[in-house]
């Protein structure tokens, strides 16, 4: 019979049920899908780095004396069972100080490097004839002046001691390859780039040459000093936990290579790597780990007490569903500690529907929109760990609650209204919003590349939502007074407004509530919007500023850029000096080209850049010396002496017609002085010169050494800045977006159960003014006056609450203040279409419920009192 | 000659009762020093207009309140110095109740008989099928005994309250405005019922304004503010 009458009583709770899975869904949400989140995370920002890094560079290395076949064979056994997160092992032969003779008269013997790799001819820049036996590829403009030609007969030898030469032989080149470039960087390659990059790094200063082959012989060749046994991570599904697996099983590899290997390190910068290189990546990693689960964590405090709240709030309405049943079962005598077992009980399925519900979606969320799909086993253990433990919290909560509200039903003791409910509870959001706002500046943010990684600060990284809540807490007292000064506005409203708006106005604490509520997640999205808005054009004007435009490319004897390039692109000549003990970097501009080529932001200068350019711009052919002082722009500071002193101690006269804070070309923490090119070439100062592209395409670079120049050393955003630190920072601030949703998601909830635990009253005011004569579409009008205000007056203030505190923390929150240009908000107006389409979607469904709600209005029951 | 002196029993009392609530930051007294003796096999009516603080004068003597000053007798056990475990078994061992709306008085989603077996199981009485049968003849239902809550009348289910809480012959049947929600035949059917009940020698306490309640009364208190008036 007990089971009968559950049964029977579950199905008249069915609201409460609704709302207890819909929360307990959330919960769970929240508990499974922050270590989902944190995960994926880490995944994806060990991807980001190893897509940034020679994945030779951190992966296994094992350098051995001359050729050891029976070594490689245990090698590859040891590496074996890492094959699922590997790529296939690389065997290369170095031949160093071989020397070349080209069998064409006028040429003399060079020295190259031989190197042997099978499948070399893959990643080079453009597709190559593949070399069989007896062939080699050769590096384009090998043997100036007439270079190599694919077909060119060479002859290799090393040579030997006393004029001995132990090993010689004739060699046709079966293709040439182009200079291999910095950035892309080939993945394959980069493990060499010792020996196919010069110390320099100028574009005219060729590296030694660097012969590839694949013949077998070579392969086995004993004379050739150096075998590298390389294994390198295969970064397809490498999660975090895979990686610091792999880095310890290179460690193993490495430990057992010494006791079996002749290890030969002698050549320079070919020594064994093991697993730390890798473990390095994976600190990295970790770090950026920490400071997304830095500002994760109040957020996620948040959104729990909000669930535990809501999950009361449900509760009591399950309660409230079943109040009579509960107040009989007290008058006949049971505990309110049994009733709050039988409720519990009653919405233990409800709770473990919704757990597993949540979970799913979480890790449904984090799998395909999350920064990675792969997640960590003990992500994903630690997710059911927590969706049981909120299960069995939820629970318990539903239990206690019952039991405290059946408790009051019946011989419930007389609730005092507590003098507490005087103090300013409010102010310590406030303080902690100040303390917060003080150490803001030690979040890490993004990093230009190479620095440390950014840091994770709790107290700072607090900050954007204490800034929500501190003025919403200080707002919630006025509001209440406001609304209860309010309790008669809207006399002359037609009467479906009215009554809407005075049921709202009624209830002042209730309205307060979901407008404030309204307003968190209306500034939580909001905020994490302009923060990832506007971190991204930081970025990039930062990046756009150090480098002068979106691809810099170092070049010789350039002056000219070939179609399409002049479109967008420019040619800059650069220089260094000194103006008194003022260090000065020196730029000239090319007048005609110069502003298509670069962006400009309007606060730079209190001029445009037309007239910059156009007032630097010598008044024809002037023959310009050192003695002739040429206008220029004075850049982030001022020059103590107008006569500039080059490093080589060649003076150049200048006389500034302008300033700037920033310009294109501003490096960090340096005076620029911008001049006409032709007046600092003429001037006799040693120059470099550089191209500078605007939204280049991404083979930029090989078009344009495909066109003649002679370049190198290209440099684009991804060379400036710490790529990780910007997705870390972006994936840190979709953590308060996540906030807005589901704070959104509770404000509906909540709304969903106010209007639930009123459908008596509403009913028998339905019934009342049906009898007055308002029709359904006169009720749904009313809805939207009751439920409207709140949600769209809180929508406007989260949206201004959030572009606020935007502005207020914007310039603290910039960790590259040492780089022009400064921080600024940028605020789409696109970026509050998501607020206003909550609110809409959100008073939609509410009108629709309430319509439904009071469309099954049972008169007779409603009259008797038994709806 | 010694005046002969009556020794009158008493199966509840109230005496000096004070209730106060707070409404609006205000506090109103529903009770004000109010005292009210039940005696045994007695049916006494507490009548008196609406807001006159009947409700509350039985809410305190079926132990669902406390008051803030006074005290409330049930036989000889001081209720109000027990714990609310022991209030809860006064309630159960010692009590009847029942309240104004008929739904309030029964798991509607159950027929009549499982009611009737519930209230038996939940003051651990045994009864058998005859005893069921019996007592659902006494208020009338016989023929309704497999009728689920909900396909009775107000009337009907009132009865069957009162059926419900006389499983088990408690001390005392507190009744709070009985025929409330019911018409007049059905409020003349259930005072039928409570008059065999008190025939029966129940003692019974009923708040109520209707007269034909009123005048089935053994002893009647008036309460007019939160105060006696006879």
């Amino acid at each position: 019979m007990p089971g009968l009458i559950s049964k029977r009583f579950r199905r008249s709770g069915a609201a409460g049920l609704v709302a207890v899975t819909a929360i307990a869904a959330l919960g769970s949400a929240c508990l499974a899908g922050s270590p989902l989140y944190l995960s994926s995370v880490a995944t994806a920002a060990l991807q980001s780095e190893l897509s940034h890094t020679c994945l030779a560079d951190v992966g296994l290395r094992i350098p051995m004396r001359g050729v050891q076949p029976d070594v490689i064979t245990s090698l590859e056994n040891l590496a074996a069972p890492l094959a699922a997160h590997t790529q296939p092992s690389v065997l290369t032969r170095i031949a160093p100080s071989i020397s070349v003779a080209a069998a064409v008269s006028g040429t003399r013997p060079i020295k190259a490097y031989l190197v042997y790799r099978a499948g070399q001819a893959q990643n080079l820049l453009r597709p190559v004839k593949v070399p069989r036996d007896g062939e080699v590829l050769a590096p384009e403009g090998m043997n100036p002046p007439k270079g190599t030609s694919p077909g060119d007969v060479l002859t290799l030898s090393v040579p030997g001691s006393a004029g001995q030469v132990p090993w010689k032989r004739l060699v046709s080149v079966a293709d040439t390859y182009p200079p291999l470039p910095t950035r892309p960087e080939s993945a394959y390659w980069c493990g060499l780039r010792s020996l196919l990059r010069s110390a320099s790094n100028d574009p005219a200063d060729p590296p030694t040459p660097v012969l590839f082959t694949a013949s077998a012989e070579i392969r086995t060749a004993q004379v050739f000093r150096i075998s590298e046994w390389e294994l390198r991570p295969d970064t397809a599904r490498l999660t975090r936990h895979d990686a610091a697996v792999l880095a310890d099983r290179f460690d193993e590899i490495a430990a057992a290579a010494h006791r079996l290997v002749d290890i030969d390190e002698h050549m320079n910068g070919r020594t064994v790597i093991d697993g730390k290189p890798l473990r390095a990546v994976v600190r990295h990693a970790g770090a950026s780990t920490a400071v997304v689960a830095g500002t994760m964590a109040p957020v996620r405090l948040v959104a729990l007490l909000s669930s535990l709240a809501m999950l009361g709030a449900a509760t009591t309405l399950l309660t409230r569903e079943r109040q009579r049943e509960l107040r009989l079962r007290l008058l006949k005598g049971q505990s309110p500690w049994l009733l709050g077992f039988r409720i519990a009980r009653t919405a233990a399925g409800a709770v473990v529907i919704g757990t597993v519900v949540g979970g799913a979606v979480a890790w449904s969320a984090v799998h395909f929109f999350g920064p990675a799909a792969e997640l960590e086993p003990a992500a994903v253990h630690l997710a059911v760990l927590g969706a049981t433990l909120g299960t069995i919290t939820a629970f318990v909560l539903v239990g206690c609650v019952a039991t405290a509200r059946a408790s009051t039903l019946v011989d419930g003791r007389s609730r005092r209204r507590s003098r507490a409910r005087f103090a300013p509870w409010e102010l310590i959001p406030v303080a902690a919003a100040v303390a917060a706002f003080a150490r803001l500046d030690r979040f890490g943010g993004i990093q230009q590349a190479g620095a440390a990684v950014g840091h994770a600060d709790f107290w700072a990284q607090c900050f954007p939502l204490l800034a929500i809540i501190a003025p919403l807490a200080l707002l919630a007292r006025p509001t209440v007074a406001l609304l209860r000064r309010w309790r008669l506005a809207g006399a002359r409203f037609p009467p479906a407004v009215l009554t809407g708006l005075r049921r709202s106005l009624a209830e002042p604490g209730v309205t307060a509530a979901v407008l404030l509520a309204t307003a968190l997640a209306a500034g939580s999205f909001t905020l994490a919007r302009l923060l990832t808005d506007s971190t991204g054009v930081l970025l990039s004007e930062k990046a756009t500023v150090f480098l002068g435009s979106d691809l810099l490319i170092t070049a010789r004897d350039v002056t000219v850029l070939p179609p399409p390039f002049d479109a967008t692109g420019t040619v800059v000549a650069r220089s260094e000096g000194h103006s008194g003990a003022q260090s000065v970097d020196l730029l000239g501009i090319d007048h005609s080209t110069f502003a298509r080529a670069v962006k400009w932001r309007g606060d730079a200068s209190d001029r445009s850049l037309e007239q910059l350019v156009t007032a630097v711009r010598l008044p024809g052919r002037q023959a310009t010396g050192a003695s002739t002082s040429v206008p220029a722009i004075v850049v982030g500071g001022s020059l103590p002496d107008t006569q500039l002193m080059s490093l080589t101690l060649r003076p150049m006269a200048v006389h500034p017609i302008a300033t700037a804070r920033w310009f294109p070309g501003l490096h960090n923490g340096a005076v620029l002085v911008v001049v006409d090119k032709d007046a600092l070439v003429a001037s006799g100062l040693a120059t470099h010169s550089e191209i500078w592209l605007r939204d280049p395409p991404p083979d930029a670079f090989a078009r344009l050494s495909a066109a003649g120049l002679i370049v190198g050393s290209p440099s684009d955003l991804s060379h400036v800045f710490d790529v990780t630190s910007f997705l870390t920072v972006r994936w840190a601030y979709a953590t308060l977006s996540i906030l807005g949703a589901l704070v959104g998601i509770v404000v509906l909830l909540a709304q969903l159960l106010v209007l639930d635990a009123r459908r008596q009253t509403r009913q028998a005011s339905h019934v009342l003014t049906t009898r007055m004569g308002l029709t359904q579409r006169g009720e749904a009008v009313g809805l939207v006056a009751e439920l409207a205000p709140a949600l769209a007056g809180g929508a406007v203030l989260g949206v201004l609450i959030g572009w606020l505190v935007t502005r207020m923390s914007i310039a603290r929150l910039d960790s590259l203040r040492q780089l022009r240009p400064p921080a600024r908000v940028i605020a789409h107006p696109a970026a509050s279409l998501p607020v206003i389409a909550g609110v809409v979607a959100s008073l939609v469904v509410l009108v629709v419920v309430g319509v439904v709600m009071i469309r099954h209005t049972r008169v007779m029951e409603v009259m008797r009192g038994t709806a | 000659m010694e005046p002969h002196e009556t020794t009158i029993v008493l199966a509840a009392a109230v005496r000096g009762v004070v209730r106060r609530f707070p409404v609006s930051g205000d506090v109103v007294t529903a009770l004000d020093r109010v005292d009210l003796d039940l005696p045994v096999g007695r049916t006494t009516v507490v009548a008196g207009p609406s807001g006159s603080g009947k409700s509350t004068l039985l809410a305190l003597l079926s132990c669902m309140q406390r008051p803030d000053e006074g005290s409330v007798m049930i036989g000889a056990t001081d209720v109000l110095a027990l714990g609310r475990r022991a209030r809860r078994e006064v309630r159960r061992d010692r009590l009847g109740i029942v309240l104004p709306q008929p739904s309030e008085n029964l798991l509607d989603q159950l027929d009549a008989i499982t009611n009737l077996r519930w209230a038996a199981r939940r003051r651990r009485v045994v009864l058998d099928s005859d005893d069921l049968d019996e007592l659902l003849d006494s208020v009338g239902l016989a023929a309704t005994r497999a009728r689920r809550v909900r396909e009775l009348s107000g009337g009907e289910q009132q009865r069957l309250a009162v059926a419900c809480a006389l499983v088990g012959r408690p001390e005392l049947i507190i009744l709070d405005e009985p025929t409330a929600s019911l018409d007049r035949t059905s409020a003349s059917a259930l005072v039928d019922v409570l008059a065999a009940v008190a025939a029966r020698g129940s003692t019974m306490v009923i708040a109520t304004h209707d007269p034909l309640v009123v005048e089935a009364a053994d002893v009647i208190a008036g309460l007019d503010h939160g105060r006696r008036v006879r």
